[in-house]
């Protein structure tokens, strides 16, 4: 994972729970923590992490993840407006992913591994992204997109009825307006 | 009640070491990877620079040699190598050693330099060797303590250490290497193997392009050749004719005027036979008279410079018909001329054109009926086209083409004379103008001739 990914955490943690918790977070976890957003770090890093934060707040790793991308949305969103400005809806705006978003991404931060999504836009209310990665970060995507929808002041309804999480070979996303 | 509060604030303080720690870190890693970063853009123009020098070189040189020499001072330049050579591949020994190199110190790497040149190297033997067997780049860390490098063994001190070659590829096929070399030990770059197999590629293409010059080269030679030798046997030609001309024309000229005389005054003693072979033998000589004329004519319509000029077709017809008239008179022919267009031609040959069709029209007439001879002409699409039409004995339609070459007849010379050289005549000068001719026959109805020339031979206009 690249090292902003590990600097949006630690925003998110010490603006919720404080600088300390972030301390503890890392000393729990038994990483380094010295990140800078360009460098590569283990993924093993950010579940370490994870697993820290879910002990700590008695929450299931899951829920951690959605809630920090949820919470790293309106952060990217600080950052990259450009990505976001000419969009009115999530549905619009996420369906620049494959096309915009993540391959500036690439090019912003070299070595950045990002998904790739199968989306089918046929049906006018219902999104259907299909997601793989050997890292199986559904939870992150589902945060992610529920970060965009109120950016955008939506409210979304996200389903997966293919989850890797749940041995499918890969997750199916089916995201509709509530 | 001391030691917590004391406890709290050094707690307070360990963890703010702690973050300012982490802080200093990452921002030396971000340092880090910004150098690099830096250093990678720095090393990829430098390359890129390398690319467009070479690239310059193999669009811009004069010659093959020229182009490898710039290439390889860019190398060497690129790399901070002292030395660099090339070879080209050849069929009998493998590798030929060139004279083409870059020696930033020719004191040092003179004995190297002695050697390389006068070592060939077969497919597989040495740094070049094995480049040329396998089409890719080879590197070498240290050349004094490799089996498989002969000049090596060949002097007490190179004077090189690292070396590494590529191959300079057409395609798949290895025509040429480039050797470089360093005075320490060098660990293989992967990274420069791979550019410099870009360059090989580059200069790969400045060889292609010149054989694809040589053998162009070598066609126009060839033609350039071929017309040198037309002209000279168009000239032994003319000169061969122009002999035969003189020494066959000269003794026949005799024979008639020996046979002519002795007729004119001797006739008396000779007996009635006598003056018959007498005759007929001058007869003879005058045919031959008229053959060697003939082909002197068409021998020099083949080597007659061009000289093309406006021609009245209208005009030149009606002169020859005048030349005619005796003809005319005689067979109580009737010939009608019509409107006949001005063309871009050569006047004389124009005028042996239409005398031999005319006299072709007039000769082969049926027997008992008088010839009725039309020539008209039509232009369309820039062809200007001339037909010659009689109600003559006509030919069989598969003799078409035939009665086009030298000497070809159809009929017996006791019913025709002629010398069967006057349509192959024709048949020249139009091709020399850029144009065709056909015969069409139709037997005991009569024969048409068509001739299709361009009007314009691209003449200047006159003013
Ligand atoms: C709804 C919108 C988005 C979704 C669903 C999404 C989804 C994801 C997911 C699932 C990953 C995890 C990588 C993996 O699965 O292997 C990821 C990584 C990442 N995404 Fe997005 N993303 C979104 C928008 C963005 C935006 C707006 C940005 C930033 C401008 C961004 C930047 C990144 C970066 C930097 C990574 C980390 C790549 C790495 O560490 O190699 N994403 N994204
Ligand atoms: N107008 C014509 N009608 C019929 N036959 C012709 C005519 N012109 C030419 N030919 C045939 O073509 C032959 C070749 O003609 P040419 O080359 O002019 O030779 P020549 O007139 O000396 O016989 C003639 O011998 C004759 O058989
Ligand atoms: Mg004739």
């Amino acid at each position: 994972m690249k090292g902003i990914v590990y600097n949006l955490l630690e925003v998110c943690v010490s603006r919720e729970y404080g600088e300390d918790m972030w301390d503890d977070l890392l000393a729990a976890a038994g990483v380094d923590g010295a990140y800078t957003s360009v460098g590569s770090y283990p993924d093993e890093d950010l579940f370490a992490l994870v697993a820290a934060a879910s002990e700590a707040l008695g929450k299931p790793p899951n829920s951690i993840i959605r809630w920090f991308g949820c919470s790293a949305m309106p952060l990217l969103a600080g950052q990259y407006p450009s990505f976001f400005e000419p969009h009115t809806s999530t549905r619009a705006f996420a369906l620049t992913l494959n096309g915009i978003i993540h391959p500036e991404v690439r090019k912003l931060y070299p070595g950045a591994d990002v998904p790739t999504f199968n989306f089918d836009g046929s049906t006018d209310d219902l999104l259907v992204m299909g997601y793989w990665s050997p890292r199986r970060l559904c939870a992150f995507a589902e945060g992610l997109l529920q970060g965009a929808a109120h950016h955008y002041g939506e409210q979304i309804v996200i389903e997966q009825p293919q989850c890797m999480l749940r041995d499918d070979a890969r997750c199916v996303l089916e995201i509709s307006l509530r | 009640m001391t030691e917590p509060f004391e406890d709290v604030g050094s707690a307070e303080v360990v963890r703010l070491r702690r973050r300012l720690d982490r802080e200093r870190r990452a921002r030396q890693e971000a340092e880090r990877i910004s150098e690099q970063a830096t250093r990678e853009l720095y090393e990829r123009q430098q390359e890129l620079a390398l690319m467009v020098a070479v690239a310059r070189a193999a669009n811009d040189s004069a010659d093959v040699p020229d182009a490898l020499s710039r290439a390889i001072g860019h190398v060497c330049e690129y790399m901070k190598w002292p030395v660099g050579h090339v070879y080209l591949a050849d069929a009998a020994v493998g590798l030929r050693p060139t004279t083409i190199w870059h020696i930033d110190d020719s004191e040092c790497f003179e004995t190297f330099r002695r050697v390389t040149e006068a070592t060939p190297l077969a497919t597989g033997e040495g740094l070049g060797g094995r480049v040329l067997a396998t089409g890719r780049p080879v590197w070498l860390p240290d050349v004094t303590v490799e089996a498989n490098f002969p000049r090596a063994r060949l002097a007490a001190d190179i004077a090189v250490r690292g070396g590494f070659g590529f191959p300079i590829l057409v395609g798949a096929e290895v025509v040429g290497v480039m050797e470089f070399f360093t005075d320490s030990v060098q660990p293989a770059d992967a990274r420069l193997l791979e550019l410099m197999a870009k360059i090989g590629t580059e200069l790969g293409r400045v060889i292609e392009r010149d054989r694809a010059r040589a053998s162009e080269q070598r066609l126009n030679r060839e033609l350039a050749g071929r017309a040198t030798e037309l002209a000279r046997s168009n000239t032994e030609l003319e000169q061969f004719a122009s002999i035969a001309s003189h020494d066959l024309q000269e003794p026949l000229r005799k024979v008639r005027t020996f046979t002519e005389r002795v007729l004119a005054n001797e006739a008396g003693q000779l007996s009635e036979q006598g003056r018959d072979y007498l005759g007929r033998a001058n007869a003879s000589a005058a045919r031959m008279q008229t053959l060697i004329q003939d082909l002197l004519t068409f021998s020099r319509t083949a080597t007659r410079e061009r000289s093309f000029a406006a021609v009245d077709l209208g005009r030149l017809t009606a002169d020859v018909l005048e030349d005619l008239e005796a003809a005319v008179q005689r067979s109580k022919a009737t010939v009608v001329v019509g409107a006949l267009p001005t063309i871009d031609a050569d006047e004389l040959q124009m005028r042996q054109l239409m005398q031999n069709l005319l006299t072709n029209a007039l000769k082969f007439r049926r027997e008992g009926r008088s010839p009725e001879v039309s020539i008209d002409g039509i232009v369309s699409d820039g062809t200007a086209e001339i037909r010659v039409r009689d109600n003559g004995i006509g030919f069989d339609p598969q003799y078409g083409d035939r009665i086009f070459r030298v000497f070809e007849r159809l009929h017996g010379r006791s019913r025709y004379d002629g010398t069967g050289i006057g349509l192959a005549l024709c048949r020249k000068i139009v091709e020399r103008h850029g144009g065709t001719v056909r015969a069409d026959g139709v037997p005991d109805v009569g024969s048409t001739f068509t001739v299709a020339i361009p009007v314009s031979q691209g003449l200047p206009t006159p003013r």
